[in-house]
């Protein structure tokens, strides 16, 4: 696999996982102001998590990477095959510690 | 506005076990969250108001207060930990962070800001390329580290770069 092809490859990865929580939480009923709290949620626990481990200079870094991201995906919920998807049940284990990371 | 926190909290855990599960990394979770999220943020401001996402924001810090004190309640159980607030949301804080720096007269010479941006990075993707060995892990990294130097390439410019790459190549010589 050549550099490109990876690139895309991972990039797709990615993609899959979005689509795939996003769709995760409108079959499980949540709204939209839920999905967006439920993300919001995760994405300041796990900011803060990382700003320990990379620092500001690495999470503006990552920032960007993710801006970048956004602007040139654009409308990826799309372009992703849903035939490419294969979804994994939720569990209902309720234990919010984190602790398996 | 009002949410269902138990079924928040548990929302909240199976994702991050399904992404655990599937082998990504915390910086593909963050970057995941955060993309998801701005997608979400600009649906829903095409129909709230600014009031409605500001509230809507606050509620987000408040939840993540009650969260924090679960947890810590929890751990303190377990490892007796000190408990670390958090005061985040999802302004963007690390711009807010960087000028607080400045603030603090933490003025960094342009080039010596992008040398120190690199090596950071740097380490912690050799720390997480060390702890994993993997053909697969290793493309993703590569992949991770061609994007930050896009940035860094932006920001600083090619010339500048190169010759940061330059000083870490001589010292992996060297070493």
């Amino acid at each position: 696999m050549n550099e490109n092809e990876e690139a895309k490859s991972y990039i797709l990865s990615i993609l899959m996982a979005m689509n795939d929580i996003d769709r995760r939480l409108q079959m499980y009923g949540f709204d939209d102001i839920d999905i967006y709290v439920i993300l919001s949620i995760l994405r300041s626990k796990k900011r803060e998590m990382l700003m320990k481990e990379l620092g500001v200079l690495g999470m503006n870094n990552l920032d960007a990477a993710a801006y970048i991201l956004d602007k040139e995906i654009g409308n990826f919920f799309i372009v992703v095959d849903e035939d490419d998807l294969e979804l994994l049940p939720f569990d209902d284990d309720n234990d919010v510690d984190g602790d398996e990371e | 506005m009002k949410v269902n926190m138990d079924r928040i909290l548990l929302a909240l855990n199976n994702i991050e076990r399904y992404l655990f599960e599937n082998d990504y990394f915390d910086v593909e979770k963050y970057v995941i969250y955060m993309v998801l999220a701005l997608n979400r943020r600009s649906e829903l401001a095409e129909v709230l108001s600014d009031d409605d996402i500001e509230k809507l924001d606050e509620l987000v810090v408040e939840l993540l207060a009650m969260l924090d004190n679960i947890q810590i309640s929890k751990k303190e159980k377990k490892k007796n930990m000190r408990k670390v607030p958090i005061v985040d949301s999802m302004k963007d804080d690390a711009k807010k962070e960087t000028e607080n720096k400045k603030e603090e007269d933490l003025i960094i010479e342009e080039g010596e800001y992008a040398k120190k941006t690199i090596e950071v990075v740097s380490e912690v993707l050799i720390q997480k390329l060390s702890e994993e060995i993997d053909t697969e892990k290793y493309g993703e990294l590569y992949y991770i580290m061609k994007r930050l130097r896009y940035v860094a390439v932006k920001k600083f410019g090619e010339d500048k770069i190169k010759k940061i790459e330059a000083m870490i190549d001589s010292k992996l010589n060297s070493d």
